[in-house]
């Protein structure tokens, strides 16, 4: 170990497109890890749903901007002996270089963890890392920057057709153009030059339609390396691989292949001495078996979260002890897992299925083409024992439709439109997919019009067979066994047989066919690994037993929406936190790989399934819970398992979907547990005036500043205890006061926002989430309020406001001023002695984050 | 597909579905952890007369290659999957791997539980097991009474020498299985190779003049050998340049007098931790042992350990104290699995240049 007593982590910052809770859900992870090793962790983060943020996952938090100036301030009191720099996504990587060129780290002595400093200038200016790799033998994509057609057609003579050239500053939004031949090429040249400021164009070797692979290798100071999983795009090269669908592990590649990818990623991580784990991407000719180095990531990202959900390796835990100097054979793991887990590269006996969500049904306006700006705002997996079961759980789990999306339903294209479609791919294709098999496309025809590779065709074929089996069969055991067996649901054979999925239900378990659940572990069932993470299918052996003790379980909050999850998952992961402190073995049932809430240490098991009644029933069938948990999303849900005579508990708190109205008005924020209540607080909405790049909308303050407002409301808190109580169950609330005739009255009660849950525990330092909790459990606010301060004594002032990802999308219109807070992916917040000094900490922390 | 039943001498069925061949069969049965490489795994002759099950559950993916053999012919007696790819066969993949096997007389058996059936072997160690139609009493009471051969050398290894030319030193390769793997890596660094059967002399190896010889890998238990095999490692580990892999690995050490033991469960995967005990440096390769050097039999003033495992402990290299002899347990080829001890074969063919002397 390299001498540290303390180390700096710097957090993502508000959730985002590309930012769906990975990185939290590592800094919970990493920092409890490093903590372990005895060395203190202190952490930035201006996240109010950052989980690590809260809970001891950190030694020292500090809720400031994410700048160079606040971070510099933070480092010279601090004095960290190490900087942890990949955690915080893109973004934080240019921070970090700011600090270094300032000698911010030099002057105090700080030693940057995991990478060369020269490494994080190749990761913000990918020419220099193109160059790099080129200098390493990697194959990398051909470039040149042309100012005449001359000189590009000295390029053309090198790279050939088909090429994208660019426009090097365009002067207005100008896009990359794919050139087939002379007459695109000239035209495409002729356009750029014209547009740009400097007249030049860039002619790049296009690789779209060639296989998108990536991998992911973990590497020690020592310089000892494997590889974690090997992923393979569905999409090929032109869809951005996060708007993708991708498998672990990889599924039509050779071992050649395989084995290319593995020395490529490993030699590049030796070479760029990179510690922890680092994500290649790669494109691959599927003809000429050239492959290109496309992208290589050694921050904290998507596909590190997933593999480490697909193959159990503990990714986050060995990556802490490999940042501060503890090589692979030195990691001490749980006892749960074998000894040397953290040397053994991880084998799969399952397959994984990644699947892009898109904000589409909410931001209509945004062009729902799929190219290579991403657009997907969240994920989910689904893991089964075949390609087909884990695609029908991917998709199931994306909740798009009632029932999922083998609903064969005729699409109204014509042929014209539909090969259209296959060649230009839209959001939701895999319906246009089955369309196309449906319409009697043959395989390899779909193969050459979509470059995506015939297998994946063979694989909807069989879909599509297994359910005409169903519908051709009512109620025959054989073609439900079947069916269940590729993943097909009560529900999916209800629809086929035109009857109730109960009435399947019952059908199924009187002709014995059974769920089995298998563990997610990295060995492929050659060593004993306890994960405690487990997924559904329909075999031979069940290897999830009921936990010992009082189960909870809890349905998570499925994938990152425009809107609402970001704050759903911080709740769901701080349930699933006081449930264990509150002597509960907390059971979640989850399908996003980025969720906070898969952190091991949350859950005492997870199930990584959809959210169809039918799937949550058979998990409930095996743990049998106590109470189970369900969050706003989950509302309809949560009634059929009360119904079915569940012990249910309802958290409805969402955030705000309705913009509020902001006459500066007060809020008083309560608590009741049905007999008493206590008021948090008095918050109020401020507008959000001169308010920089992703952040828009109202501010939400807390406390209230204006003393005499505080003593108005303090003169109606007998009304607003009444109030409460005719209104709500136990539960937080939100009260909205009104001024008529200049005197404050009482306007609505609400449940309380999953903002204002995490701001007011931000700004009280006690967990809003834990005493939500308890007065749910039917406990008193008297023994439930004991850690609650005196706000009085509170010298700061906490300001919240939501982010948007219009810039990210080119959204420019109205919604751009205003910001609806149903378009939110984030929120940020800050504090300060007074009002202006908080605002001004939450302007400050929101420099432009373009991608 | 018709229903097929995959049986255990334990006496538990599997139920599944058969593809490749129809024929009912007979071996023992292992499994492989490997994520990739099947076509290498199920041609590769370590594999004679065993079952091999697959725990990565899709098989069959990217077809049969001309370029993926690692024998010519492969003599496996079944692979059990949980699924089996359909494919559409191109230049490329010229057969998908349901044809091969059907072309091979080789039955295979999908929808198997293949992860209980790996802890199931993990826990019994190999056993015999049979693909059969129907698993009635008759079917056990067959496959109880099946003896299977222990010359699974003779059955697979060259009954003839053969050349593999080349413009570079000169190797001798004892066959006892060989994996063509083998022949890839001294045909890069350019060696002009003779492919002897295992039965031959010392005398007839010394007569070509080799500057370095191979002992290959291949199936099978080592003690089952004749002892002139050992007599000749003895004969010529001290004259020539000598490096042996996999089973040639075991012979090698029996005949520096340690001991083979079994392996229970047996190993086949890529994916172990594997220390190079000079360096100290970690790499990974693809392993396929059922048995393996016992350490406390080592003459220590003849033979040191090269690289162990360290999952399993087991040696994974030798080399001779006095002599440029040397071997590793696994396969540094890959073909399938990683790639990361390639430079072995660099080393022998620098043990064979530095024997020879300079050239003037």
């Amino acid at each position: 170990m390299n001498n540290l007593q303390k180390v700096l982590i710097i957090g993502a910052g508000h959730n985002d497109i590309g930012r769906e809770g990975q990185h939290d859900a590592a800094i919970t992870q990493i920092g409890s890890a490093i903590r372990k090793l005895g060395i203190a962790v202190v952490l930035v983060d201006n996240n109010p749903f950052s989980v690590a943020a809260e809970n001891n996952f950190a030694d020292k938090v500090y809720i400031e901007p994410l700048t160079v100036g606040a971070l510099t301030k933070i480092i010279a009191t601090e004095q960290p002996d190490g900087l942890i720099p990949s955690l915080g996504g893109i973004q934080r990587v240019s921070l970090i270089q700011a600090l270094i060129r300032n000698n911010v780290l030099k002057n105090n002595q700080v030693q940057l963890l995991q990478w060369d400093a020269e490494t994080i200038d190749m990761i913000v200016n990918p020419a220099l890392m193109s160059n790099r790799l080129k200098s390493l033998g990697q194959p990398v994509i051909a470039s040149q920057v042309v100012a005449s057609q001359a000189e590009a057609d000295e390029v053309m003579a090198h790279v050939g057709f088909p090429v994208i050239v660019k426009s090097v500053a365009p002067r207005i939004e100008a896009s990359r153009q794919l050139c087939e031949d002379e007459e695109d090429f000239v035209r495409a040249l002729t356009m750029g030059f014209k547009v740009s400021a400097t007249k030049q164009c860039i002619v790049e070797q296009s690789i779209v339609g060639y296989k998108e692979i990536e991998f992911i290798g973990m590497r020690d100071a020592k310089g000892t390396a494997l590889l974690i999983s090997g992923m393979e795009n569905f999409d090929p090269v032109g869809i951005h691989s996060a708007d993708s669908i991708v498998f672990a592990p990889t599924q039509t590649i050779t071992d050649q292949e395989y084995q290319q990818f593995r020395q490529a990623t490993l030699e590049i991580m030796q070479a760029l001495h990179i510690v922890g784990p680092c994500h290649m991407q790669f494109a691959l000719d599927p003809v000429t078996q050239q492959y290109y180095v496309i992208k290589v990531t050694p921050y904290f990202d998507r596909a590190m979260a997933m593999a480490a959900r697909a193959t159990g390796y503990p990714l986050a835990t060995i990556a802490a002890n490999l940042m501060v100097g503890v090589s692979l054979s030195e990691v001490k793991l749980s006892k749960r897992y074998r000894k040397q887990t953290a040397l053994i590269e991880p084998v799969l006996d399952h397959i994984v299925c990644r699947i892009p969500i898109w904000p589409f049904n909410v931001l209509k306006k945004v062009s729902h083409q799929l190219d290579t700006v991403m657009e997907s705002t969240g994920s989910v997996i689904g893991v089964g024992r075949s390609t087909e079961e884990a695609l029908l759980k991917g998709l199931r789990a994306t909740d798009e439709s009632r029932y999922h999306v083998i609903a064969n339903q005729p699409q109204q294209y014509s042929e014209g439109e539909l090969i259209q479609r296959l060649i230009h791919p839209q959001a939701g294709r895999m319906l246009v997919l089955l369309e196309a098999l449906n319409r009697g496309y043959q395989i390899d025809e779909l193969a050459e019009l979509t470059k995506i590779d015939a297998f994946y065709f063979y694989k909807l074929s069989h879909i599509i067979e297994i359910e005409q089996a169903l519908r051709e069969h009512p109620f025959d055991v054989h073609a439900l066994g079947r069916a269940k067996y590729f993943g097909f649901t009560d529900e999916d054979a209800a629809a086929a047989w035109q009857t109730e999925p109960a009435k399947v239900s019952h059908f199924a378990i009187e002709n014995e066919i059974h769920p089995t659940f298998k563990e997610i572990e990295p060995t492929a069932g050659e060593f004993t690994e306890q994960t405690n993470t487990y997924y559904s299918t329909y075999e031979y052996d069940n290897e999830s037993q009921q936990l010992a003790g009082r189960r909870a379980v809890v349905i998570g909050s499925g994938p990152n929406r425009i809107g609402t999850n970001h704050g759903n998952d911080y709740l769901v992961s701080q349930l699933l936190f006081y449930l264990k402190k509150a002597d509960y073995q907390p059971i979640l049932i989850n399908a996003n790989p980025n969720s906070v809430a898969m952190t091991p240490q949350l859950a005492a098991k997870r199930y990584v399934e959809p959210k169809q009644v039918s799937d949550i029933l058979n998990v409930l069938a095996i743990e049998n819970p106590d109470v189970i948990f369900t969050t706003y999303h989950d509302e309809h849900l949560g009634q059929i398992l009360t119904d079915l005579d569940y012990h249910v508990i309802q958290i409805d708190n969402s955030l705000p979907r309705e913009q509020i109205k902001t006459n500066d008005q007060p809020a008083v924020e309560v608590i009741t547990d049905g007999k008493d209540v206590q008021i948090f607080g008095i918050s109020e909405i401020i507008a959000g005036n001169n308010l920089r790049s992703n952040v828009r909308g109202s501010i939400e303050v807390f406390p209230i500043q204006d003393k005499a407002e505080n003593k108005a409301i303090e003169a109606l808190s007998i009304e607003i205890k009444h109030r409460v109580l005719s209104y709500g169950t136990p539960g937080v609330y939100t009260v909205r006061l009104t001024i008529i005739d200049e005197e404050l009255h009482l306007a609505t009660i609400e449940p309380m926002s999953l903002a204002m849950i995490a701001l007011i525990s931000k700004a009280s330092g006690s967990s809003v989430t834990r005493l939500l909790l308890h007065v749910k459990l039917g406990e008193p606010l008297s023994q439930v309020m004991y850690d609650y301060p005196d706000l009085a004594k509170l010298k700061r002032v906490f300001v919240q406001a939501n982010t948007f990802p219009y810039n990210q999308l080119q959204i420019y219109d109205e919604a751009e001023v205003t910001g609806e807070p149903g378009h939110a992916t984030g929120a940020v917040i800050a504090y300060g002695a007074t009002l202006r000094a908080a605002l001004d900490a939450l302007n400050e922390g929101n420099e432009s984050t373009d991608f | 597909m018709a229903d097929r039943y995959l049986i255990l001498e334990d006496g538990s069925a599997y139920l599944g579905e058969g593809f490749g061949s129809p024929a009912v069969s007979t071996g023992e049965i292992v499994f492989n952890t490997s994520m990739t490489g099947y076509q290498e795994i199920i041609t590769n002759q370590i594999y004679h007369n065993q079952i091999i099950a697959f725990t990565q559950p899709t098989i069959g993916s990217y077809g049969i290659n001309h370029d993926s053999y690692e024998s010519i012919l492969p003599t496996v007696k079944g692979v059990v999957v949980r699924d089996v790819a359909s494919i559409s066969t191109n230049r490329q993949r010229r057969w998908s791997l349901d044809q091969y096997l059907k072309q091979q007389n080789i039955p295979g058996i999908s929808h198997i539980d293949t992860r209980h059936l790996a802890k199931q072997l993990r826990a019994s160690g190999p056993m015999k097991a049979s693909i059969v139609d129907v698993a009635d009493a008759h079917a056990f009471d067959q496959l109880g009474a099946t003896v299977l051969t222990n010359q699974q050398v003779a059955a697979v290894a060259t009954p003839k020498p053969f050349p593999n030319p080349g413009t570079g030193l000169n190797v001798v390769v004892i066959d006892f299985g060989l994996k063509h793997g083998i022949l890839r890596e001294l045909s890069k660094r350019a060696c002009n190779v003779t492919v002897l059967p295992y039965t031959a002399t010392t005398e007839e190896i010394i007569n070509l003049d080799p500057d370095g010889v191979i002992l290959s890998t291949g199936p099978g238990k080592p003690q089952d050998l004749p002892d002139s095999v050992l007599t000749m490692i003895q004969n010529i580990q001290n004259r020539i340049p000598l490096f042996a892999i996999g089973l040639g690995h075991e012979l090698f050490a029996m005949a520096n007098g340690a001991q083979i033991m079994k392996l229970s469960p047996e190993h086949h995967g890529a994916n172990h931790p594997i220390r190079e005990v000079i360096t100290n440096q970690i790499i990974y390769a693809s392993q396929g042992q059922g048995f393996a050097v016992d350490p406390t039999t080592i003459d220590r003033n003849k033979l040191i350990t090269t690289f162990v495992d360290l999952i399993d402990g087991t040696i994974q290299g030798l080399r001779y104290r006095d002599f440029p002899a040397f071997s590793v347990q696994f396969f540094p080829d890959g073909a399938p699995g990683p790639t990361d001890a390639l430079d072995v074969f660099d080393e022998f063919v620098e043990s064979m240049q530095q024997a020879r002397g300079p050239v003037w």
